[in-house]
């Protein structure tokens, strides 16, 4: 599963437990900032694929305040690919500020 | 209209049994995030739609283009044994003497439109080409003009679909119950016995299905394809004909066809 950011972090929002899907877009909007506001079809329609693919299992049907809810949870393989994309992410960041500091003293010399 | 309603419906753009399984759980979290903002709950019945069709595309494309387009061909060869037996029926039962309306013959079609809805295609694709054949010299005998022999080219090319690709159906008898479509365009159409309020009724359904036809292209264009097979039909029977509803015929029906058979090939896959 190819982790745009939107499942990156609707996955990363489970990494200390498992969280139901407004508690998913809540903590989502939380650890990014507010830069990603999962709506609630691209949710499920990622967290459908994220199960396919055995990185998210979803507990047994429950009622809260008369919402309909279910918790999802990561699982081993989905806690490997988050700590796999992290790793990508942070050294395109880190090949990308390497090559921005080599450059800078040419780019303010001219 | 209710929140709750709204989502109820944007849900149904979502395939049934996402709907039977998370339904009502997108639902809660739909209302809890959207709550308090007009325009977040638009943004959010917005997404649910387009997902909706797009999951709805994906489950379609994982069929295969070429899978797809023998069913849109197999569907267009039951509506064009539908439109036959019609035509034969209501012309026969107006008095029009014709070897070509024989009872025989038109018991024969409907032998065959049965045994194709009921599901044994292959069966019914043999009969039907056979039966074809059959008339085809008596045809050309009856109008040798463009518009006498080519539009039979449709039926052949879809009795020959249903031959060699038709579709896995389990028997079902009660897919019968369509034999009463037949029925219903001559009750409405029949020169001097048709009824002129079933008339209208049956035309209002007839454009209220078109209508679904091709609002269904973007996630399953089969409807569409076959649709337009029986108008591509019609339409070579009146081609060169001055009237501005057979241009307008003409060109729709190519014009759905092309544009259903490319979204075939362009359906997304997956979300």
């Amino acid at each position: 599963m190819e982790l745009r950011t939107p499942s990156y972090f609707a996955l990363a929002s489970l990494i200390d437990g498992p969280l139901h899907g407004y508690g998913i877009v809540q903590r989502a909007a939380e650890i990014s900032d507010g830069k990603v506001r999962l709506s609630t079809g691209t949710l499920y329609a990622l967290l459908e694929r994220a199960m396919a693919e055995d990185l998210v299992t979803a507990g047994e049907p429950y009622r809260q305040g008369g919402r309909k809810r279910r918790d999802y949870a990561l699982t081993p393989a989905g806690r490997i690919a988050l700590e796999a994309e992290a790793r990508d992410l942070e050294r395109a960041a880190w090949l990308v500020t390497r090559r921005l500091r080599a450059t800078a003293t040419a780019v303010m010399g001219r | 209209m209710s929140r709750e309603g709204l989502a109820a419906i944007a849900l149904r753009a979502l395939p049934r049994e996402v709907r039977v399984s998370q339904g009502d759980e997108m639902v809660s979290t739909l209302l809890d995030s959207s709550a308090g903002s007009r325009a977040r709950l638009a943004r959010e019945l917005a997404n649910l739609l387009r997902i909706g069709m797009r999951m709805r595309a994906g489950q379609t494309a994982r069929m295969g283009p070429q899978r797809l387009l023998a069913d849109s061909f197999c569907r267009g060869a039951i509506l064009l044994m539908t439109l036959d037996l019609s035509t034969l029926l209501s012309q026969r039962l107006d008095g029009v003497e014709d070897p070509l309306l024989s009872w025989t013959s038109i018991c024969v079609l409907g032998a065959i439109l049965a045994v194709a809805l009921i599901g044994a295609e292959r069966l019914a694709g043999a009969a039907a080409l056979t039966w074809t054949a059959a008339r085809l010299p008596e045809l050309v005998a009856h109008n040798h003009t463009f518009n006498g022999i080519a539009p039979t080219a449709v039926p052949l090319i879809c009795f020959s679909v249903l031959i060699v690709n038709p579709r896995r159906r389990r028997l079902d008898l009660r897919r019968l119950a369509w034999l009463l479509a037949p029925a219903v365009l001559v009750a409405a159409y029949a020169p001097r016995g048709g009824s002129g309020p079933i008339a209208v009724i049956v035309s209002l359904a007839a454009i209220l299905f078109v209508l679904v036809a091709a609002l269904k292209i973007p996630t399953d264009p089969r409807l569409a394809i076959a649709c337009a097979l029986p108008a591509t039909y019609v339409s070579l029977m009146v081609v060169g004909a001055p009237a501005l509803p057979a241009l307008l015929l003409s060109l729709g029906a190519l014009l759905v066809l092309g544009v259903a058979i490319v979204r075939l090939w362009c359906l997304p896959e997956g979300f």
